[in-house]
């Protein structure tokens, strides 16, 4: 069975992860393995420097590798947890859901609780370009009279 | 997706497509026109609105009307058939008319799915579903603005009397399908504007006067003048209090249009030495002006321009008053101001549209607020009548008079008289000093008569006419504004990489590039996954995400 390791710089929930440094380790497991969560033991020398990814190609997955054990100064022990995201991104990409946030496709008229408002509201005054009102009252008296003829 | 379909007036069957807030098409690059092809759709995505134009091969969209590529009895409206189908999105328009009938206006979306079959085969073949369909209409008449898509709630129930879901109401059946466009519209044309309803004439019986200062002092005078009230009271048999002939005078804080003439009353022109007082005489009485428009446009282009958000409005003799953010945010507001001249009432009204306005999805026009006040400042008049008082003395020192011939008419005679004054004084002293005693007393009767008959009616009567009250708003400013309060959302660099921005639409999740969060999502033919794997990815697309 061939294991390949690499190294992962992307965050983990990038779906299709970069992954660069990749070494095959060839072996057999000698014992029960769990294909969510496989441990196996390799030779110390031919796991690369920041190897924190695998894969399992017989398995058809993708795992984070969450531990790393000296058995020996030669033996490391590594244990594996599956990547969901990469393992089935293609399965994933044929299925639709309904998006509650997106870095794109977005409607921004839908209420955001993860957006603050800040204390400090400023005040902005708009002002009606006209008025009857000619500053104060009109120096006439308006004086309404029956019978004025 | 919204669709907003408009129908160009010369070419009501050939429909020119505009969408807005496209989601599905933001992913996937923007088709490029083919220099060699004339009908490729050009679809220019900015700032959330596409607009979708039949280009030219000089590559710049013009807004045109549409052109035809035949297909057998389909003409369709398709964009290079050239696409990347794995990286672009392809709106596919067609109408279909077969001889006599109505057209068919049908407009698919199709993009990014892999496939490598060409999206008019697919149309062809009838592999889009009703998915992917984004308007159909039937009509030959123009197109409606807006149309909506994927109404899935206003389907109506099934005919299975077994079904269970007829037994309850679903919802959504008596909807009106979000039919934003039937709406009444209330334009500023619709504002009353004062005419000779309004301002109708009561011909002489009730006349407006404007008077300045100096003709107030020549009023003053020729109330004053004794001619006027002759000639007042001599028509106006009984006429006590001539000051009731004014109705009201007052102050107002604008001007009116009228024209010069004498001044009267009850058709007397008073005259003060024989000028007659000259001033403006107006027939108008309600005044309208349109005070300006504002229009509040987002500042954010998201929910925080409506929440968050505090607006007021402040108008003269009136005060501050709220407006709703709902209403008048995105909307151009008119002011417009209503005033009488015999009352100083005024009546505001806000006029709200949104026509121009690009950010609503509807069109609305209307008056949704109102409001009053008055600005009337009370003139205060007087004069003194002394008419009354004259009336009451002579009233008074008569029955005085009376009293005194009563007592000392005899008296007086004998002092007067020599033979009297002889007598009396032959009478002796004694007769004189009782005489004079009696005379005293009297006199002394005769001035308190007097004196107690002044309390009562030997006073001026002061007749008075309207009333002095603040009119505070005089002392506010006269100008009218809109004040808006804004809480101001706080946006990280890149944010939207981190944590997304709001959605709620379905979406194939192939369709879809960076940040990634679902609010429900049910995974199907997921390969050798086992429940526990499929669970976990459900879960975790529901709470951390995933960037595609």
């Amino acid at each position: 069975m061939t294991i390949n390791l690499y190294i992962n710089s992307d965050d983990p929930i990038v779906g299709n992860k970069t992954l660069s440094g990749g070494t095959a380790v060839t072996g057999t497991f000698r014992a029960t393995a769990d294909v969510l969560r496989p441990t196996f033991t390799v030779t110390a020398s031919s796991v690369p420097s920041g190897a924190n990814y695998a894969e399992i190609p017989t398995f058809g997955r993708y795992y984070y590798i969450t531990g790393m054990r000296y058995v020996t100064t030669d033996l490391v022990e590594l244990s594996l947890y599956v990547d969901v995201r990469k393992t089935f991104l293609l399965e994933l990409k044929v299925n639709s859901g309904i998006v509650s946030r997106q870095e794109n496709l977005y409607n921004m008229y839908l209420p955001d609780s993860k957006t603050p408002i800040g204390a400090h509201k400023p005040v902005n005054t708009y002002k009606f370009t006209s008025t009857p009102f000619v500053g104060g009252t009109s120096n006439r008296v308006v004086m309404l009279v029956l019978g004025g003829g | 997706m919204s669709l907003v379909i408009r129908g160009d007036s010369g070419y009501p069957d050939t429909p020119f497509f505009e969408l807005e807030n496209i989601s599905e098409l933001a992913s996937c690059s923007p088709l490029v026109v083919e220099n060699s092809r004339t009908n490729a759709w050009v679809i220019n995505y900015s700032a959330n609105n596409a607009k979708i134009y039949s280009a030219v091969w000089t590559a710049q969209p013009y807004a045109m009307q549409l052109s035809a590529y035949d297909m057998s009895n389909v003409n369709i409206y398709l964009g290079s058939p050239s696409l990347n189908e794995n990286t672009h999105c392809c709106i596919i328009a067609y109408s279909l008319k077969t001889g006599t009938d109505s057209y068919i206006h049908r407009v698919l979306w199709y993009g990014c799915d892999g496939s490598a079959v060409s999206p008019i085969q697919k149309t062809i073949n009838g592999d889009f579903g009703t998915q992917n369909t984004l308007y159909f209409a039937i009509s030959n008449t123009p197109l409606p603005s807006f149309v909506e898509d994927d109404r899935e709630w206003d389907e109506t129930p099934s005919e299975d009397p077994s079904d269970p879901f007829n037994e309850l109401a679903q919802g959504g059946e008596n909807a009106d399908t979000m039919d934003f466009a039937n709406t009444d519209l209330i334009g500023t044309a619709d504002l009353p504007n004062p005419d000779a309803t309004m301002n109708m004439s009561y011909g002489g019986l009730i006349t407006c006067y404007l008077l300045s200062s100096s003709e107030m002092q020549d009023l003053n005078n020729a109330l004053f003048d004794a001619g006027t009230w002759a000639n007042l009271k001599n028509k106006f048999e009984g006429l006590s209090d001539p000051l009731s002939m004014i109705l009201t005078a007052h102050q107002v804080p604008f001007t009116v249009t009228g024209t010069s003439g004498q001044f009267q009353i009850g058709n007397v022109v008073p005259e003060y030495n024989g000028h007659s007082v000259n001033c403006t005489r107006t027939a108008t009485r309600y005044v309208k002006t349109t005070m300006g428009t504002i229009t509040l446009k987002e500042v954010f282009g998201s929910e925080k321009d409506y929440s968050n958000v505090s607006i007021q409005i402040y108008l003269p003799y009136v005060g501050i008053k709220d407006l709703d953010p709902d209403i008048v945010v995105g909307s151009a507001c008119t002011l417009v101001c209503y005033a009488d001249l015999w009352t100083g009432d005024i009546l505001y009204m806000l006029h709200v549209s949104n026509a121009t306005a690009a950010k609503k999805y509807f069109t609305a026009e209307t008056v949704p607020y109102r409001w009053s006040g008055n600005c009337a400042k009370q003139v205060p008049l007087g004069r003194v009548d002394n008419s009354r008082m004259l009336i009451n003395m002579a009233s008074t020192i008569a029955s005085v008079g009376v009293g005194m011939a009563t007592f000392g008419v005899g008296a007086v005679g004998a002092l007067g008289g020599n033979a009297g004054a002889t007598a009396a004084a032959g009478a002796g002293t004694s007769a004189a000093t009782a005489n004079s005693a009696t005379m005293k007393a009297g006199a002394a009767q005769a001035v308190g008569a007097i004196t107690d008959a002044a309390s009562a009616g030997f006073q001026p009567i002061v007749q008075t006419s309207g009333g002095v009250n603040g009119a505070v708003g005089q002392m506010d400013l006269q100008f009218a504004y809109i004040m808006v309060k804004r809480g101001v959302p706080v946006y990280p660099l890149n944010w939207r990489k981190q944590i997304g921005a709001p959605q709620y639409q379905t979406y194939l999740v192939a369709g879809l590039q960076g940040f990634t969060q679902f609010a429900a999502i049910h995974l199907e033919n997921m390969g050798v996954a086992v429940d526990e794997e499929i669970a976990e990815l459900e879960r975790l697309l529901k709470t951390e995400g995933i960037i595609l």
